[in-house]
């Protein structure tokens, strides 16, 4: 228990940062909650006459929600902390070393979930829903909401291009949105988190127990596909010809291509409105041109075997890089199209969609391109910019009020981006600096 | 003789640090140069500079007569390069990873490369993802050779490698500099390998050359000198261009930078007292210029 109650402590507690922010967060859940309990009625957002104005209501709405999303970010540590603890050597002559890990991520979690589930009933109090069904589905969608974030988070401190923790970023607020439609319409059924939720931990709790068969059965499975197949299948990853694609990392363009269809495929099951269809599209296009944000650092090589300029370099790179975005945009033009057909779309999102995610590409290649120097300043501003323009156009032009003219103009702008960020990153690229966009540089920057 | 690489008043920063500062130096034909520094005392650095991968903040470096950070193909193509981290592809077979080298190449030496990994003992048909630590340093080292470079660049290349690899590896690197028309810079933490392997050493400090020369004449400038004398020292003894001195009573060790032999006749005469010289291995003089 002690080791437990430690291991909770740290997730909350470990560095400055988490401290202030779970404890910040627990604070602004325990003023919110105390404000709508014992403050008069809000009822200004309803039209009613109220003792505090409108914007003094959103305020004291917000205060609960913005602390529970702080205490939850307060604990993101436990990603971090559970898969190097569980991967280190360490745990297998800890007394129970697994099992307690497991048990302090699985309890933090459900004190999260409980602290949460307790202001979102305190927040639904004048709803004419009891507060025990509020309190089941609250905690119900948020566990499983919670989960999949670790996930996010996790992966984000994993990935070394910029444009995947952008990515990451997205696809966590994407899943913040979760709870709302769960909570807030009491009617749609809870067995798809129910069923994810155990379907997660069940894999983390089977991995865990096995993890040393696992392992063993793992390493075997790979020596014998090395000792079988090793020659063929790395014969079939080299073709002559290919060397340039080969060295920065473009060769197997099928792959991001067709990694694209599981997401959207399993995405049909909880998505039906084309605004957000048209939303969850925009940002895979952003993502298919995310590895060019790695292209500096992978040309290196190139250089110094090559006679070309750094100028040619670049005209190289950008095209290697085309030829394998061209495949992921082509799989999502024509899964987009097949998912509008199949979900009667209005010609309008349809029409206005197809060019909006060939932009996202394209933006999001260049702005690849052109990080040379790691982020900076620019670079951070210049890629927030950019998909903030982009998720915006996507959630604008998918509504059936759209203006044409307006969504045409905004996909002008992004398309004026991407020009612009070409010829940014061609003027880097004519002098590039390596020594700024070292693979460890990357790395760090990514932190 | 044109040098190959040429450098005057090179600096680099970073920022506000100053990572290199004032560096000038010669590479003629023949020369295996070693380079010693601390961790983050500019060797990297150096060494990308040199190749061309970051442009000096002033001064210049040139490589076959170009300024490195523009030089031609033509140029880059007579260099061989180990860096630090290795930029294998793993999902490749060994075999495969050099094909792709190879293809860059039209004087690539098949007939080289076959010798070295055998003589090295790489599996040239495992996939480089399941390469040891030493055996990636090892293909890493035949990728650069396989060009026959004039000018060979390695950033810590024997780091990962066992006594007996790193014995074959320094074979390789003599044969490569005796013909006299090709040579090698590498830098190293382990400086009994600099020692036995460079004619010339470069020993960075906080980002200035503090030495580089021969390492004969390295040997022969830097010396520990025993001072016994029949009466006691004063407490301020000192002797000319001391690095460090230990004084107990009639008895003074000191370590002497730019040692010359007519001055132990002047310490001897000065002090009416023996003094014994002895010589010092590479890792000592090292130590002593980082004191």
């Amino acid at each position: 228990m002690k080791a437990i109650g430690r291991l909770m402590l740290t997730y909350l507690t470990g560095t400055p940062a988490s401290r202030w922010v779970s404890l910040t967060g627990l604070l602004l859940i325990a003023a919110g909650s105390a404000c709508l309990l014992y403050l008069p009625p809000l009822r200004a957002g309803i039209g009613q006459s109220s003792s505090f104005s409108l914007g003094q209501e959103v305020m004291l709405l917000l205060l609960p929600i913005v602390g529970v999303l702080l205490f939850f970010f307060g604990t993101a540590l436990i990603p971090r902390i559970v898969t190097h603890l569980a991967a280190s050597h360490i745990i297998g002559v800890l007394p129970r070393g697994r099992l307690k890990i497991l048990a302090s991520a699985f309890t933090t979690l459900s004190v999260v979930t409980v602290i949460s589930g307790l202001a979102t009933v305190v927040h639904f109090l004048n709803f004419p829903v009891s507060p025990w069904t509020i309190f089941i589905r609250a905690t119900s969608i948020m566990f499983f909401t919670y989960t999949v974030l670790y996930i996010i988070v996790f992966w984000i401190g994993k990935t070394r291009n910029t444009i995947g923790v952008l990515g990451g970023a997205m696809l966590a607020i994407a899943t913040l949105s979760l709870p709302v439609q769960f909570i807030a319409a009491p009617t749609t059924p809870l067995h798809w988190p129910v069923l994810g939720t155990l379907l997660i931990w069940g894999t983390v709790i089977a991995g865990s127990a096995f993890a040393s068969h696992f392992k063993i059965a793992c390493l075997a499975l790979g020596r014998r596909a090395t000792l079988g197949n090793s020659r063929t299948q790395a014969a079939k990853l080299y073709k002559p010809g290919r060397e340039v694609d080969l060295l920065i990392g473009v060769d197997r363009p099928w792959v991001l291509a067709l990694g694209q269809v599981v997401p959207i495929v399993i995405a049909i099951f909880f998505i039906s409105r084309p605004s957000l269809w048209l939303f969850y599209f925009a940002l895979f296009s952003s993502i298919s041109g995310a590895i060019t944000s790695l292209a500096a650092a992978r040309s290196r090589p190139l250089w110094l075997r090559t006679d070309w300029s750094r100028s040619e370099l670049f005209t190289r790179v950008e095209a290697a890089f085309w030829r394998n975005n061209c495949y992921a945009i082509g799989v999502l033009l024509l899964l987009f199209v097949a998912i509008g057909i199949r979900s009667e779309f209005d010609i309008v999102p349809l029409a206005m969609g197809l060019p909006l995610l060939a932009l996202g590409t394209g933006a999001s290649t260049y702005l690849g391109l052109m990080m040379t120097r790691g982020v900076g300043a620019l670079e951070a501003f210049l890629a927030i910019t950019t998909m903030t323009l982009l998720m915006g156009t996507a959630a604008y032009a998918a509504e059936g009020t759209a203006d044409i003219g307006v969504v045409i103009v905004l996909e002008s702008i992004l398309a004026i981006f991407a020009v612009g960020y070409r010829h940014l990153a061609k003027r880097r690229w004519s002098s590039i600096d390596w020594t700024m966009c070292r693979p460890d540089r990357t790395l760090r920057s990514a932190s | 003789m044109t040098p190959y690489i040429a450098a005057q008043r090179l600096a680099k920063t970073f920022g506000r640090k100053r990572v290199l500062d004032d560096v000038s130096f010669r590479v003629e034909p023949g020369d295996v140069v070693g380079i010693l520094g601390k961790n983050g005392a500019g060797k990297t650095t150096l060494l990308e500079l040199i190749l061309g991968f970051t442009p000096p903040s002033s001064g210049s470096v040139q490589i076959f007569s170009h300024e490195s950070f523009r030089m031609p193909g033509s140029a880059r193509r007579r260099i061989g390069s180990v860096p630090q981290q290795d930029e294998l592809l793993n999902p490749l077979s060994a075999l495969d990873q050099l094909r792709v080298i190879a293809s860059f190449y039209e004087n690539w030496d098949s007939e080289l490369i076959d010798n070295l990994s055998r003589q090295w003992e790489i599996d040239l048909s495992e996939r480089v993802k399941n390469l040891s630590v030493g055996q990636r340093q090892k293909l890493s080292i035949l990728l650069a050779l396989g060009h026959r470079p004039d000018v060979l660049i390695l950033d810590e290349p024997v780091a990962s490698l066992d006594p007996i690899a790193r014995r074959q590896f320094m074979e390789q690197i003599v044969s490569i500099a005796a013909d006299g028309a090709r040579s090698v810079i590498f830098s190293s933490h382990i400086v009994s390998d600099v020692e036995r392997l460079a004619n010339k050493i470069w020993i960075l400090k906080d980002g200035r050359l503090s030495w580089q020369g021969e390492l004969d004449v390295l040997k022969e400038s830097i010396v520990r000198v025993h001072v016994r004398s029949a009466a006691p020292l004063a407490p301020d003894f000192t002797l000319p261009n001391a690095l460090s001195i230990n004084r107990e009573e009639c008895h003074a060790t000191a370590v002497l930078f730019d040692w010359k032999p007519h001055i132990l006749k002047d310490v001897e005469s000065q002090l009416g007292a023996p003094v014994e010289i002895e010589s010092l291995g590479l890792e000592d003089i090292f130590l002593e210029l980082h004191r």
